[in-house]
Formats: C-alpha cells, structure tokens, sequence
C-alpha cells in the first residue's frame, strides 16, 4: 500500500481545518482548543493538526494535514511537511496583505529538500472589505504569477475539490517532466 | 435595454494617420495587456476597429471590455477578423472619457475571460490563431486567473505542464493525452488573452517520448478516480 | 473566548505560582524546569528554563497534550489525565491543571529523576495551582 501525503498551511482562520473536513468527509481528526489570543477574533484554533484521509483505488491512501497557522508552532511545519506530494497554502482575504500572509509558509515550502507543487487558495472574499478585496484582486493581477491561484471557499466541496484538481495536475506534470528529462 | 450606439469616430483622440501602418492586431494587444504596455504611457483605453467597423472599446488597466452592440454581432466579427488572412483589426488609443461613456451605457465585461473566449473559439477547424503556427512553441508566463479557465480538468494540466516548459501543440497533446485541438484551442486562448507567448529557446522546450501518456502519475490518475466517484 | 489574555488573568497570584513551580523543583531530584502554558501554547509561568526556549516549549507541550487528547478520544479512553515521555538522557512529564480554561504543566527533567516521584509531586503541585490560578466559572 502507498501513502501520500497533502499538507495545508496558511494563517489562523484562513479555512485550513474546514478544508481539510471538507475534503475527509467530516472526519477528520482535530486539535482544536479554545483561542486564547485577544486579537484573533476565532473562538477555537488548531494547535497540533488536523487529520483526515482518503481511501485510493488498489488500497493507497491519500493522508491530508491541516497545519496549526501561528508562528509559535512552526516547528511543527517541516515535520508535517515531511514526505509531502503538495501543498496548499490558503489566505484569508479578510486578514490583511495576502502577499505577507503567505510568506512564512511559503519559506516552509521553500525548505523542503525537494520541489513541492504548491496551489494557493484565497479564501473569505465575500467577507473582506472593499479594500481588501481590490489588493486580493491586485495579488491575482501580480506579473510573477508562478504559482496557482483559486479563489475557494473551503466550506463548499465543489471548490475544494477544484483546488486538489490543480494541485494534482502541478503533481502529474512534475512527474511527467521528470520522466522526460 | 435601450439599443446603444456606437460613439462616433471624432470622439476619439490620436487618430493615426492614414500613412501609418498599425501594428498587427494580436501583437499590439498583447503588448497592452503585459507588462510592456507601460511603454504606452498613459493611454490604456482603445477602441477595436474593423475595417472601419467599430466593434468594442477595452480598457486594459482595468482589464475591462464593453462590445457594441449587439454584442453577438461584435464577437462574431472579432472571431472572424482574427483568423483573416488579409488584417482588418486595429486598435485605435481613445480618451478614457470615452470608455467610461460606452460603460455607463452596456456593463462591461472582464477583458481576459472575454480575450480567452473569443481565443477558444476563433478557429473552428482548430487551426492556430495568427500569428501561431502549428509548430509554435508557446509557454505561460503566469498561471491565468482561475475565473477565466472553464474549469476543465485538461486545462488546468496543460497550465501545469505550459508554465514549466515550452511546447508545441503536437508534444503537449502527447505528453498529456490530450486531443489535440483542445490543445489547440487552449494555445489560441492563453496567447490572445497574454497569458502565454511563443519561445524559440531549444533549452526552455520539452522533447515529447512518443510513447509518454497522461497516466504517468499514479497519484493524479487515482486522484482523478475519486473525483469521479464524489462527483456522481 | 474571556476577554482576558490568561497572562492578564495569572498576574494577580503570579507570585504564588510561582512559588508552587519553585517547590516543585526544589522537592523533585533531577527536575531540571517547569513551565504552565494556555491551552493553546502561550507560555503564561516557568522556573529553571530558558526565556527564549520557554514559548516554544510551551506551544510544543500543547501540541503534544492536543495530540494525547485527540488520540484518547480515538480509543475512548476518557479525558487526559498525564503524559510521560521517557529518553535517553531525561524524561517529561506533561499534565492538564484543572481550572477552566484548562492550562498545562510541562515538568522536564534528567535521568537520575524517578517518575514515580516526579508524578507525585507535579500531581500534588497541580492541585495547588488549580487552587491558585483563576477559574472562569461561567465556562
């Protein structure tokens, strides 16, 4: 049996945990206690993972680990990371420049011994301020555009499951590529 | 919904002269619509012209387009224009008052999902969009906005495969398995709407095995499996 | 969520509670520090530790506590009660303080400590500050 491994990272109330329920059909395993920062306005926060897995065809898993989003738990970040065929990192549109969101997680990324396809969700837009929303809009206008971008909302499996389609298309390529070189 | 009229010709400002050869149209919208339409200055708002026909006026700061109507008539003429073999499309720079104008009067559209239609559809018997030809390398320079793609699987492959490596349209369907005038009409659609261009280093392409097919990942082929299965 | 940080809520008998942590070492052989954490990893009191090592032990020991919970609920083995690591060269020994919010005591200590004792002893301090430390009785 083969195991592979998706990891979601992004900040503390970008939709990680959801996603990751979203995608194990509720069933996800969770470690979610009650938030005791004054300034994140979210009553509950993730502080080890969250697991979920998917049965595959001829008995192999697909496992998905939701990453708890503050910095005082990046240790955890390379560990969960380790062994990953991906990554999704998700930003909160509601939450302040998306570009510095993702930084920190896409050094994590970054530092992973081999090259991780990396999708990247923008969540919460119906959410954020009219502000907010023209720099999320801006961020997707950006001239770099490597990565992927999809807008999601991480409680409708519909879009979740759009994400994990580009993300396994990044897969599929890189394995391809690598065929041919 | 009143009928609108078009804006007449005296409206809009720097008319070239007749003496003047503009450029070709893909190419000189293409350029507006990547980063070097900062070579333009402050002009980001044009008028499309067809053979003296006014078919639509984009604003490409913005990224927005409003077609004159009836907005049908336009697309099919634009489609039409685009795969002429003599050139009857030109874009002619007008005064952003204009284009608010025709936007107060017909809501405008969001320019690249437009662009990437009308490129998707321009040539029916799947033929390159010129200035492509069929053994055009393209390569994406950036991932497109996921609201223009149609949400179809075998896109969102060709992005992955395009914005590593150039290819032409006989290695890409080959490496993907992907029919070919799907490839073809995604290769038409991403260089009209400047997510791609054409790449003529031997060191950026990818050599297609002929033997290569799409089920080279297992993890993507089960993947696709599943997705099957919850999408019943 | 109370409106108050538990750093905020612990700093009127900060000095009780740390006293309770100092005992604890002074009374355990081979106890080398102990730090109380929130629930979700603010490090809120510690003795014998490192200040710059004190908030990521404090986050590692609520990853760990959440980790054992989660894993009990798995099994249906009720509510955590301790959790013990056992190394080469020392030992760590991890329990819920019941107030309300609950908060964490991370005991971490060397190789000539006896769990046993350590046990006992971190219990008897985890009355004492659940005697100590604030209680949200609302919750």
């Amino acid at each position: 049996m083969r195991e592979y491994k998706i990891v979601v990272l992004g900040e503390m109330g970008a939709g990680k945990s959801t996603l990751v329920q979203a995608l194990a059909q509720g069933r996800a395993v969770s470690t979610e206690v009650r938030n005791t920062d004054p300034s994140a306005d979210k009553p509950f926060t993730t502080v080890a993972l969250d697991y979920g897995d998917i049965d595959l065809p001829g008995g192999d898993r697909l496992r998905l680990y939701g990453t708890p989003g503050q910095i005082r738990f990046d240790f955890l970040w390379p560990i969960l990371l380790e062994g990953a065929s991906g990554a999704i990192v998700l930003v909160n549109a509601d939450a302040g420049p998306p570009d510095q969101q993702i930084r920190p997680y896409l050094d994590a990324v970054d530092r992973h011994p081999a090259p991780l396809p990396v999708v990247m969700g923008i969540t919460r837009m119906d959410d954020a301020s009219p502000t907010r929303r023209a720099a999320c809009e801006q961020w997707l206008e950006r001239d770099e555009g490597q990565l992927p971008i999809v807008m999601v909302d991480p409680r409708d499996p519909m879009q979740v499951l759009t994400v994990m389609d580009v993300l396994m298309s990044q897969i599929e390529c890189q394995a391809l590529v690598a065929c041919h070189e | 919904m009143s009928r609108c009229r078009p804006a007449p010709f005296d409206a809009c400002t720097a008319l070239p002269s007749m003496a003047m050869v503009p450029p070709p149209f893909v190419e000189d919208l293409r350029r507006r619509l990547t980063g070097e339409r900062r070579q333009h200055g402050p002009v980001h708002c044009v008028a499309i012209i067809c053979n003296g026909k006014l078919l639509g006026w984009l604003d490409t700061e913005q990224s927005q387009a409003v077609l004159a109507e009836p907005s049908a008539v336009s697309l099919a003429m634009l489609q039409a224009a685009l795969v002429d073999a003599v050139p009857r499309l030109e874009l002619l720079p007008i005064a952003r008052a204009l284009f608010d104008v025709q936007a107060r009067r017909a809501r405008p559209v969001a320019l690249r999902p437009l662009l990437w239609q009308v490129g998707l559809g321009a040539c029916a018997d799947h033929a390159p969009l010129p200035p492509l030809r069929r053994d055009s390398c393209v390569k994406l320079g950036r991932w497109p906005d996921f609201r223009v793609l149609a949400h179809r699987h075998d896109d969102f492959r060709i992005c992955a495969l395009l914005i590593q490596h150039a290819l032409d349209v006989d290695a890409c369907s080959s490496i993907l398995g992907v029919p070919r005038e799907e490839v073809q009409a995604f290769f038409n659609a991403a260089y009209l709407s400047g997510y791609a261009h054409t790449d003529t280093d031997p060191a950026a392409r990818l050599t297609a095995a002929p033997a290569a097919r799409a089920g080279g990942n297992a993890l993507a082929r089960m993947w696709r499996d599943v997705r099957n299965r919850w999408s019943r | 969520m109370s409106d108050a940080s538990p750093m905020a809520a612990i700093a009127p008998v900060r000095a009780q509670v740390d006293a309770h942590l100092t005992t604890l070492v002074h009374d355990v052989d081979g106890l080398m520090g102990v730090v109380v954490a929130s629930l979700d990893g603010f490090a809120l009191a510690q003795v014998g530790r490192e200040e710059e090592t004190v908030s990521r032990l404090a986050a590692m020991t609520s990853s760990m506590l959440a980790l054992a919970e989660a894993l009990g609920r798995e099994l249906a083995i009720g509510s955590l009660g301790a959790l013990i690591l056992e190394a080469s060269h020392g030992k760590v020994l991890m329990l819920t303080i019941p107030v309300q919010p609950p908060q964490l005591l991370m005991a971490a200590c060397d190789q000539t400590s006896a769990m046993g004792q350590v046990l006992w002893h971190a219990k008897q301090c985890v009355r004492r500050l659940a005697a100590t430390l604030p209680s949200d009785a609302a919750q």
